[in-house]
């Protein structure tokens, strides 16, 4: 048996490893933001939609519901950008760590195939509850769980993905007990805690955004703002406290030679880890104070601040482990760069004209609307 | 060959073609039915036609969910299943072309966000915002389908690429004019068929039928305009891609014929149908062009795929994920000395080597059975002349990549394919010599027509030609390895058939 890693592809990267990497993490970040916009909402409008369902208190029950709805109403446009800022990360993962991504991807080709129906159906269930769903009854209970069923499931499976192209010493004992690709990452004990990890990030951020909405509406004296910052405020204080007992979890569970650089072995490394576990609790501080203040919505926006860069240290800090786990078999540096720079310029003017006409359009959607 | 290879039970072309020509259908509908929507739209404002104006509100849901759902959760699809079927090519082609990937992902993201705009905002902008939008979201759908263009036509002709690695030589290369023609024309035909779906959901009378005959002419210019830069390209893909569907392949040979058949069928039954007599054309003829679009396109892209072998990128890399530059290498030391995925088997255990090398070496397109399988292939051969044949592959059949593993490989692969169920053991005698000529000669030759058997026995005699399958053997040839019953039974039917027929025939 020979090694299995794949050697680099011999057409090497057409520009810098940096500039993919920083684009990786960008596109990354972006990318959770909006997932856990979906997987948060399409978690708490299911709850809020049983508890409508289930609740005899009539001003309760509509406030539930006009939560509900304001979550399925974004749910599709929230799913259709999630994909597309996550083909974008794909490709540059595929561009810098190939090797390991389309190994891992055989060994358990059935299930990561499986994400396309899953994809499918679920995206087409998040247009139905949004188009259809305005009665509150078993039906429409019944969709919101097949869509909180198959975000999950999509996770899950990513998740796994993910976790096989970091193990390339567990490949041969998967692929050649069984090279029908039916494998998962069950096996790895930092599977669960890494899953977890995600997705009640998802409901931290997705409880952070609600109070974001909550607290502007409040400034404009809009309905349901104390109530949205308040219940916001909480779906981010409780998944976030969580957080910690998660991450934890997942840090313990690495193996140690990807730990310790993170607890002191690799200073740059180490550093993004601890600001990035300062800034929640920071965040979180702000959030209490922001419930209390008489005007919410600039602590609440500065805690969301505090929030949004905890996200981008939190990518960093999995690129970390990403790097460290792989050491012994293969150094970014050591791609072969042929750069393409008049091809790599043209994307960037092209992203901001795309930047551009994205903002426009959306601000004629917004201005055209009445709230 | 460095990548593992997955197991399946069927051919991995199926999976292949099943996500890929869905998800090609809808691409296409996608961008043609953005131009569709949004002249259809200007032309319902300038007339002030509410009715019009609201058959094409309706017109965008369905197309929103048909291109967003569909055509982007397939698009994703297929780039999973080309890096689960084939990661070499994937990486080669995501490593050239990395830029020109994020510019689609530009086009892309405004497609999207246009999109969502577009169907959402029809109460919410203005006319003219409305219509802005709706040309954003054409002109950003179609330069999707520009960029990725370049990269498949790249495949079949790199062009200049090949010496230079200059990605504007390979994104513009030979044949890249012709196929974003086909594309864009395709592309305008397919809306027009879409058309005539949202139209026939009406009830006669109510724009309908007036809306029918626009589709169909939609379609029509779509479909000839597009059959021309067929023609064009025809005339730019490499003459060995040419030759594939000359007899060297024949099932491309096949296909390559019925093609233009099919999309004139399609062409007729629209003039028929929608054109000439609206009214008794409802959703089941719609249906019925629907379905003979999606398979006339098929047919295309099957052709496009089938006449590319065996490459993955012409004269880079082959299907089987090996690329040119590495067949000495292979030669060399063999097949498992040098692929990556292969497991530590005893040189004395020829069925488990030849196991390993089915899988690392053929898989990538071949199953065992079924379709493109190989138990049915060797079926009625020795274990020799099968071993023969599986070393001068690239000569024998012109769409396989060269034998690289080593004699001692090939005989074990060989051995493998004879256990696998469904092959017998024994080979029995044929019943009569034609029998014999479709077991040993057929696979490679024809009567008459491709690698015509009667110009290389031409005026022989049975004897002779009995004498010749002796020294026969070469680097093109494999011996005849069957009884010699056999070979008596085809020298005879040889001699008195073909050898004859062909002197006769001068």
């Amino acid at each position: 048996m020979n090694g299995l890693v794949p050697g680099p592809d011999p057409l090497g990267i057409p520009g810098p490893a940096w500039l993919f990497e920083s684009l990786l993490h960008l596109t990354f970040s972006l990318h959770l933001v909006l997932m856990n916009f979906l997987v948060g909402g399409a978690v708490i409008s299911m709850i809020e939609r049983a508890r409508a369902w289930r609740s005899g208190d009539e001003a309760e029950t509509a406030e539930s519901r006009r939560l509900a709805r304001w979550f399925e109403k974004r749910l599709p446009t929230a799913f259709a950008l999630t994909v597309t800022f996550g083909v974008a990360p794909l490709l540059f993962l595929q561009t810098l760590y190939g090797p390991f991504f389309y190994s891992s991807s055989v060994v358990m080709a059935w299930p990561w195939l499986w994400i396309i129906p899953l994809l499918l159906v679920t995206y087409s269930l998040t247009y139905v509850l949004s188009w259809k769903g305005q009665d509150f009854g078993g039906w429409q209970m019944i969709q919101s769980v097949k869509v909180v069923g198959g975000l999950l499931l999509i996770a899950f499976v990513i998740s796994n993905n993910m976790g096989v192209g970091l193990r390339p010493e567990a490949w041969a004992a998967k692929y050649f007990a069984n090279a029908s690709g039916l494998h998962l990452n069950l096996d790895d004990p930092s599977f669960w805690p890494r899953l977890l990890h995600f997705m009640v990030a998802a409901l931290g951020v997705t409880g952070m955004i609600l109070a974001m909405v909550g607290s502007r509406r409040l400034d404009r004296e809009q309905p349901d703002g104390a109530r949205w910052l308040q219940l916001g405020a909480l779906w981010y204080l409780l998944p976030t406290a969580f957080q910690i007992v998660t991450g934890l979890w997942w840090l313990i569970s690495l193996p140690r030679e990807v730990m310790m650089p993170l607890l002191g072995g690799d200073r740059p490394a180490t550093i993004v880890f601890m600001v990035a576990m300062t800034l929640p609790l920071l965040s979180m501080v702000t959030m209490v104070f922001a419930l209390r203040a008489r005007r919410s919505f600039p602590l609440v926006h500065l805690s969301s601040w505090l929030l949004g860069l905890t996200l981008v240290g939190m990518v960093l800090t999995r690129d970390a482990v990403r790097r460290n786990t792989l050491a012994a078999h293969f150094r970014l540096q050591d791609l072969e760069v042929m750069p393409q720079w008049s091809m790599a310029l043209a994307f960037g003017g092209l992203f901001v004209v795309a930047l551009g006409v994205v903002g426009w359009m959306t601000r004629i959607y917004l201005n055209g609307q009445r709230d | 060959m460095h990548y593992p290879v997955w197991d399946l039970p069927f051919a991995h072309g199926l999976l292949i073609a099943v996500i890929a020509v869905i998800h090609v259908f809808i691409a296409h509908i996608a961008v043609g039915g953005g131009l569709y929507l949004i002249v259809t739209e200007t032309l319902a404002r300038q007339r002030q036609d509410p009715v019009l104006l609201a058959i094409v509100q309706s017109h965008s849901r369905a197309f929103l969910l048909l291109s967003l759902v569909f055509g982007a959760m397939t698009g994703v699809g297929i780039w999973f299943t080309i890096g689960l079927i084939n990661p070499t090519g994937t990486s080669a082609l995501i490593h050239t072309f990395v830029w020109a990937w994020t510019i689609e992902w530009c086009f892309f993201f405004m497609e999207i966000v246009a999109a969502l705009v577009y169907v959402y905002g029809w109460d919410r902008l203005s006319a003219r915002q409305h219509q802005t939008v709706g040309w954003i979201y054409f002109i950003a759908a179609w330069f999707s389908l520009v960029v990725i263009n370049g990269i498949i036509s790249f495949q079949l002709t790199p062009g200049p690429w090949l010496s230079t690695r200059n990605v504007f030589d390979g994104f513009f290369n030979p044949t890249y004019w012709s196929s974003m023609f086909i594309r864009s024309f395709w592309a305008i035909g397919l809306a027009g068929l879409f058309g005539l779906w949202t139209a026939t959901g009406r009830e006669a009378g109510s724009r309908r039928i007036w809306l029918q005959r626009y589709s169909a002419v939609w379609s029509l210019v779509g479909i000839a305009a597009a059959s021309l830069a067929v023609l064009w390209w025809w005339r730019k893909i490499p003459e060995t891609a040419r030759e594939l569907t000359r007899g060297d392949m024949p099932i491309a040979t096949v296909v390559t014929q019925w093609t233009p058949i099919a999309v004139a069928v399609l062409a007729v039954i629209v003039i028929l149908g929608p054109l000439l007599f609206p009214r008794r054309s409802g959703r089941p003829v719609t249906l019925l062009v629907l379905g003979l679009g999606l398979f006339c396109f098929g047919l295309g892209e099957w052709v496009r795929e089938g006449v590319r072998k065996p490459w993955i990128v012409q004269d880079y890399l082959y299907v089987n994920g090996l690329r040119a530059d590495e067949i000495d290498r292979f030669r060399e030391g063999g097949i498992l000395a040098n692929a990556r995925w292969t497991r530590s088997v005893a040189a004395t255990d020829s069925l488990a080597l030849g196991r390993e090398l089915f899988r690392v070496a053929c898989q990538n397109c071949h199953a065992r059975s079924g379709y493109n399988g190989l138990a049915s292939r060797v079926s009625g051969w020795e274990p020799q002349y099968t071993t023969a044949l599986i070393k001068r592959i690239e000569y024998l059949r012109r769409p396989m990549p060269p034998w690289v593993g080593t004699a001692d490989e090939a005989r074990a692969l060989a051995l493998y394919l004879h256990q696998l169920p469904g092959v017998p053991s024994e080979v029995a005698l044929p019943a009569d010599g034609r029998a014999a000529y479709e077991r040993r000669c057929s696979p490679c030759h024809s009567l008459g027509g491709f690698r015509d058997l009667g110009e290389y026995i031409e005026g022989m005699e049975s004897e002779e030609i009995y004498e010749f399958m002796e020294y026969m053997e070469s680097d093109y040839m494999p011996p005849f390895t069957g009884s010699d019953r056999e070979r008596q039974l085809l020298a005879d039917w040889l001699g008195q058939n073909v050898a004859r027929t062909k002197e006769v025939g001068r």
